[in-house]
């Protein structure tokens, strides 16, 4: 509780600090993304509904204090959260599988950016609550830029504390359970040529404490049981990315990120983005593709014969193979509802071989002040 | 990070970093060259939120995470 206190106390300084400085530049500004998600239930576990819907909004007040310092809130918020046991045809207390735990989840955060010479240093607090867990957080970061701004090299550690009410699919409860995770990455950026830059990233994720979701089952000869995984989980992700100019304007992006963990989960992404200008470069249009292959973990089984050590059956910890197809619009200088700034609408769709499909819809704005 | 949990993959991605960093000691491109890579979309990640909003929709979806957003393990009632 004292360090809830403590982020709390940091929280409301950031507030005041926002409120009641004036903004001194351009980079101040207030941004809003909104998405509305459904998932379609047409395959995963056949005993279990993983129909889902959930709507989230992202709020961000950035504000720069003066030339050396900026602060940062953020607020998230989702609504009919994934896996919800409060929804109404899961009144038998037939838990969805995979997924946050709550109809609603609160997340706020905020984060102070001091440059020094050479170096800016970025360090965030926050806090979260959702039904059935919460989750303190505090994060740090670095990064500076050499060889006359051609590369730019960055740190970040990030750390979760998180507290989850150990409510089973059965409506049993236990004691509350612990969830550590730190997440710690390096990140280079290096200009190839005036057209092109490459990025890459290493990320290392060590976890440990109740690392099974706790209103998981697995099916045991018919009968339903709880999902049981080891309590530390090393997680490594290596990311490159490539941007190449195309005409005047437009550009593409194609990124690969190989993924593998200790409990046997091995993946691959393929991200491409193609970013068009249209009307006079007023609209700049992303269009997407996204290919996730992933294979399953070691404990994963779609049902069971009989009980062992560590057993699941979420499918999300399954091996499958995801498509995901995007378009986004970004209005530039647009003025609606009287808000002028950056607006943006998105469509995303995405198909999986395990029959988990979803579809979500984005619209936003960006406005500086 | 725990070495004996830290993939062969995790050493080889270091290395490349470590020797992309120490590679690019020269500067490949001048400051009056750089108009073209300050447009938008030549910075990654440019609307951060955004890349947020999907990695919190993708994440608790998918067994791995990390490296597309700064989205990462914890935080959220999954695995």
């Amino acid at each position: 509780m004292q360090l809830r206190t403590t982020l709390s106390a940091l929280v409301a300084v950031l507030v005041s600090t926002i409120i009641l400085t004036p903004a001194s530049a351009q980079d101040s500004e207030v941004a809003v993304k909104t998405t509305v998600y459904q998932q379609f239930d047409n395959g995963g576990i056949e005993e279990i509904d993983e129909d889902v819907s959930v709507f989230e909004a992202l709020i961000l007040v950035k504000k720069e204090i003066d030339d050396k310092n900026s602060a940062n809130l953020r607020l998230l918020i989702d609504v009919v959260s994934a896996a919800s046991i409060e929804r109404n045809h899961n009144a038998d207390y037939r838990a969805l599988q995979s997924g946050a735990s709550g109809s609603v989840y609160g997340n706020l955060s905020g984060g102070w950016t001091h440059s020094y010479d050479a170096v800016d240093l970025t360090a965030t607090a926050g806090f979260g609550r959702e039904y059935a867990y919460q989750s303190f957080n505090l994060g740090l970061n670095a990064s500076t830029s050499f060889n006359e701004n051609n590369t730019t090299l960055g740190f970040s550690l990030m750390t979760y504390f998180d507290t989850l009410d150990m409510i089973r699919f059965n409506g049993t409860e236990g004691p509350e359970e612990d969830r550590d995770s730190v997440n710690a990455s390096i990140n280079l950026t290096q200009l190839l040529s005036p057209r092109s830059l490459i990025n890459l990233d290493l990320s290392h994720i060590n976890q440990d404490g109740q690392l099974a979701t706790q209103f998981n089952s697995v099916w045991i000869n018919g009968v339903e049981d709880y999902e049981i995984l080891p309590d530390a989980r090393s997680r490594t992700a290596f990311t490159v990315r490539y941007k190449h100019a195309v005409g005047i304007r437009d550009a593409i992006e194609v990124g690969f990120r190989h993924y593998s963990d200790d409990w046997g989960i091995d993946a691959e992404t393929v991200d491409t983005h193609y970013f068009k200008y249209v009307k006079q470069d007023s609209i700049l249009l992303d269009m997407s593709y996204r290919l996730y292959s992933q294979g399953e973990a070691d404990y994963y089984q779609p049902r069971f014969t009989e009980a062992h050590q560590y057993q699941t059956s979420d499918p999300d910890l399954g091996d499958f193979v995801g498509h995901m197809f995007g378009l986004n619009a970004v209005y530039l200088d647009s003025t609606f509802l009287g808000i002028t700034g950056n607006w943006d609408t998105g469509v995303f769709f995405q198909t999986r071989d395990n029959g988990l499909d979803s579809f979500w819809l984005t619209a936003g704005f960006n406005h500086p002040f | 990070m725990c070495a004996s949990n830290f993939p062969r993959i995790g050493f080889l991605a270091a290395a490349t970093i470590l020797l992309a960093t120490l590679g690019s000691g020269c500067a490949n491109v001048r400051f009056n060259e750089m108009e073209r890579l300050g447009d938008r979309t030549m910075i990654f990640d440019y609307d951060a939120l955004a890349r947020d909003l999907h990695a919190h929709v993708l994440t608790p979806r998918e067994g791995s995470v990390g490296g597309f957003s700064s989205i990462g393990a914890g935080g959220c009632g999954c695995n």
